[in-house]
């Protein structure tokens, strides 16, 4: 029994979060039993990889054949995705802390590194092209033949061809997310003078203006897919074209403050309150009229779509103190389908895979039945250390971004 | 207004009860250093020791409580404190020294000149809009450069104006007042009758010890701390380079090839320069030619050295280290403390895992002929068998 410094006893007190992690693992060790490997709540890992030299890992990237990190020890990884076996290291001048990208399904393949300078190398590790840089924040999105990099010292993205390096453009950006980039259309948001912003749509082939909205002095939120770009802000949502730029439809929500909106079968827009809990407002994508509204947590983190439903990482207070991660499935007709309040200390990733649901709560991953909400396994490794998750096939790919270590997991049943 | 207080060897009164108590006699714990220590000492927030004399070290505290020595004069050989000042309640500069001298730099904008034997107030002097700046504005110390002591006063927040002011090392007298166009890149050094600097806004310049512009570089990028030896400025830079210049004229004589940026002051040495760059890899250039001799790999970025004893360099990568600018990083590990050989060798490498009980590791550094290590909370004095190889 503990006892304060008092000298009186100290009641041992088991929050809902430990008692929620508790069931999760006991349910999955009993049925896993013991194992030598670090195991994901009583999952063992398919295999794991540890860099030796490496004290950190960056978020990673899956492409078909490599799963794609940067680590401390200042190498990009290419390890085989179905053993983590190196096919290929590659070491820049500094550590790589930024998401890697890949072009097409066996590369080229891409980093900024803390040196300043973008790599972009090939299947086999070998150097196709650099492009020197001198500042340490930076990140790599790619898609089609277009590399963008973002320069976030000073807030300039660059175009580059992806297989030969050929600078296409270079554009003032005011935002640090990637999130624009299509196969022909690379839509982001530019400064437009004080503190007014605007969206501004270039070609991916030369960085040409294809279009650009009129400047105003609020940031709008901005989602983009092949088929619609949706913007929103002060109540007023609007969709473009994503080739031309014509006004789809505009269509104004009722609602206070929003995050990014997300876009699936249907737009989706996070209603920030600040006197209530946050709500979900769904669009149709053809007028933009509000097909449904709902609640989760109090706080919206994330929104993941699928062809069938919409997912919803939100928090939720721990009544023994702190705070839970919580999922919400709704259908598309915004009846909930199930709701499930995690060990997870928070909800900053929410990932649709095979058939489950994976929440990833910084330095916790808590694993969800797709269909039924019912927790599989959750895991904190002794680490503490972060977590950044990636989904492909059917399998959790996990970085362990304190440890220098990279993981794949099953999730699916079969 | 400073308090001066001054030890004696009755102090070796509360140093022996200490020692009864088993630990060492100087309060410091050694036992989670990966290191073997000829003494520790409990003094807290310290940066680089400056060695005005044979036998002493002074090291100047970061601490902002008065409670903990603004300055403390160490014994060489023995860690003990042989006298201390209490400043302000403000965090200060690290120290320099003309041999004579210490002059130090605190928040509160004052400047302090001690006598090095006995710690004797000599002169203060005043710098106005200084003290509501961030802590960056004492990163660096004083400089001296002929008869002037030059004080450099740049923050890293834009809240305080950057600016280098000028005393007469005689009697603080302010002597000028130069307006900076930018944050210090690093620490700036004498050349003898001036002071050469480096410059966020990516330029290399140096004022005369009256404060007169004599030239400046372009350099393009984001610099280190600045080495100046036999009229030539050495200084890493962003641009993935080393460069060597001529410090009467500012004409470049030579550039050299890194991976990465430099955060420390290269060390000229033999007719080498030696850099340890955040590309983790430690240099040798020819001092002349900038020729590369060798370069070794280091664990992390090198965020304190080389600096030598004994002819080996000393250097630390990772660590804590305040990155000015916009290029390179370091990792929160590993913590790796490295003696080398002037071919390359590695003689030493110690790591530092887990929790310290001496606190983070600031800095390690060879000052005089010893090699020393700083935490958060004290500061040791390694074993002379660091330099030896195993």
């Amino acid at each position: 029994m503990r006892r304060d410094r008092a000298g009186g006893e100290k009641r041992h007190r088991v929050s809902r979060r430990r008692a929620l992690g508790g069931i999760a693992a006991l349910g999955s060790l009993a049925l896993a039993g013991c194992s030598s490997l670090p195991r994901l709540g009583g999952v063992d890992p398919e295999w794991r990889r540890e860099f030796a030299d490496a004290s950190a890992a960056s978020p990673l990237a899956v492409s078909a054949a490599h799963v794609l990190v940067g680590a401390q020890d200042k190498a990009l990884y290419g390890l085989r995705r179905d053993d983590g076996e190196t096919a290929f290291r590659y070491e820049t001048g500094g550590p790589i802390e930024a998401r890697p990208a890949a072009s097409g399904d066996d590369g080229p393949y891409h980093a900024h590194s803390t040196d300043g300078d973008v790599y972009a190398v090939d299947a086999a590790g070998d150097l196709r092209w650099r492009e020197e840089g001198l500042h340490e924040r930076g990140t790599v999105a790619s898609n089609g033949s277009l590399l963008a990099h973002l320069d976030r010292h000073i807030d300039e993205v660059r175009g580059f061809d992806a297989d030969s390096g050929e600078r296409r453009f270079a554009r003032d950006v005011a935002g640090y997310r990637l999130s624009g980039l299509l196969e022909s259309t690379f839509v982001f948001r530019e400064a437009a003078g004080g503190d007014r912003t605007r969206l501004v749509a270039v070609a991916t082939e030369d960085g040409s203006v294809r279009w650009r909205t009129e400047a105003s002095e609020w940031y709008p939120g901005l989602t983009a897919d092949e088929r619609l770009v949706v913007s929103d802000g002060e109540s007023t949502v609007r969709a473009y074209d994503p080739q031309g730029g014509a006004a789809r439809w505009e269509s104004t929500v009722d609602a206070e403050s929003y995050r990014d909106p997300t876009l699936g079968p249907q737009v989706y827009l996070q209603n920030q309150r600040s006197e209530s809990a946050d709500e979900l407002v769904a669009l149709d994508r053809r007028d933009g009229s509000v097909a449904w509204r709902n609640t989760a947590g109090y706080d919206l983190r994330r929104v993941t779509p699928t062809d069938d439903a919409v997912f919803v990482g939100s928090r939720v207070d721990d009544p023994d103190g702190g705070i839970l991660g919580r999922v919400d499935r709704f259908d598309l007709t915004g009846r909930r389908q199930w709701r499930t309040e995690t060990a997870a200390p928070d909800a900053e990733d929410l990932l649709a895979v095979g058939d489950s649901v994976a929440l990833s709560g910084g330095r916790q991953v808590v694993v969800l039945d797709r269909a039924t909400g019912e927790t599989r396994w959750s895991h904190e490794p002794e680490s503490y250390s972060r977590l950044h998750v990636s989904a492909a096939d059917g399998r959790l790919y996990v970085s362990y971004v304190d440890d220098g270590a990279v993981a794949r997991f099953p999730v699916s049943r079969s | 207004m400073v308090s001066y207080t001054r030890r004696d060897a009755l102090r070796s009164l509360p140093a022996l009860a200490v020692g009864l108590s088993g630990c060492s006699a100087l309060s410091g714990d050694e036992d989670d250093l990966p290191l073997p220590t000829a003494w520790v000492a409990d003094l807290r927030e310290t940066t680089v020791g400056v060695r005005p004399t044979e036998g002493r070290v002074v090291f100047a505290s970061r601490s902002p409580f008065s409670n903990d020595p603004m300055l403390s004069a160490v014994d060489a050989d023995t860690g003990e404190t042989t006298w201390s000042v209490s400043g302000p309640d403000e965090r200060c500069s690290p120290a320099a020294t003309d041999g004579r001298r210490v002059y130090v730099f605190s928040k509160t904008g004052t400047v302090f000149a001690f006598e090095h034997e006995g710690g004797a107030p000599v002169w203060e002097a005043s710098i106005p809009a200084v003290n509501r700046a961030d802590p960056g504005v004492v990163q660096f110390a004083p400089v001296v450069a002929g008869g002037t002591v030059v004080v450099p006063v740049s923050g890293t927040e834009d809240d305080v104006p950057d600016r280098l002011v000028g005393f007469a090392r005689s009697d603080g007298a302010e002597r000028f007042s130069v307006d900076l166009p930018a944050s210090l890149a690093g620490a700036p050094a004498s050349d003898g009758d001036g002071v050469v600097f480096a410059l966020l806004d990516g330029t290399l310049r140096r004022v005369g010890a009256d404060g007169t512009d004599a030239w400046r570089l372009d350099v393009g990028a984001a610099m280190s701390d600045v080495a100046v030896e036999d009229g030539t400025v050495y200084v890493g830079s962003a641009t993935e380079s080393v460069l060597a210049v001529d410090a009467a004229t500012g004409e470049r004589r030579w550039r050299a090839d890194l991976e990465n940026t430099v955060f420390t002051r290269p060390l000229v040495a033999n007719g080498r320069v030696f850099v340890g760059a955040a590309d983790y890899y430690l240099y040798a250039f020819d001092a002349d030619s900038g020729e590369r001799r060798w370069r070794t790999e280091t664990p992390n970025a090198v965020t304190s050295g080389p600096t030598t004893a004994d002819g080996k360099l000393v250097t630390l990568s990772g660590g804590d280290l305040r990155v000015r600018g916009s290029s390179g990083t370091v990792p929160f590990g590993p913590t790796v403390f490295s003696v080398h050989d002037t071919d390359g060798t590695r003689i030493t490498e110690r790591r530092f895992e887990g929790y310290q009980s001496g606190g983070q590791l600031g800095w390690a550094a060879a000052v005089g002929g010893g090699v020393y290590l700083g935490q958060e909370w004290q500061v040791a004095r390694l074993a002379p068998e660091v330099l030896d190889a195993a």
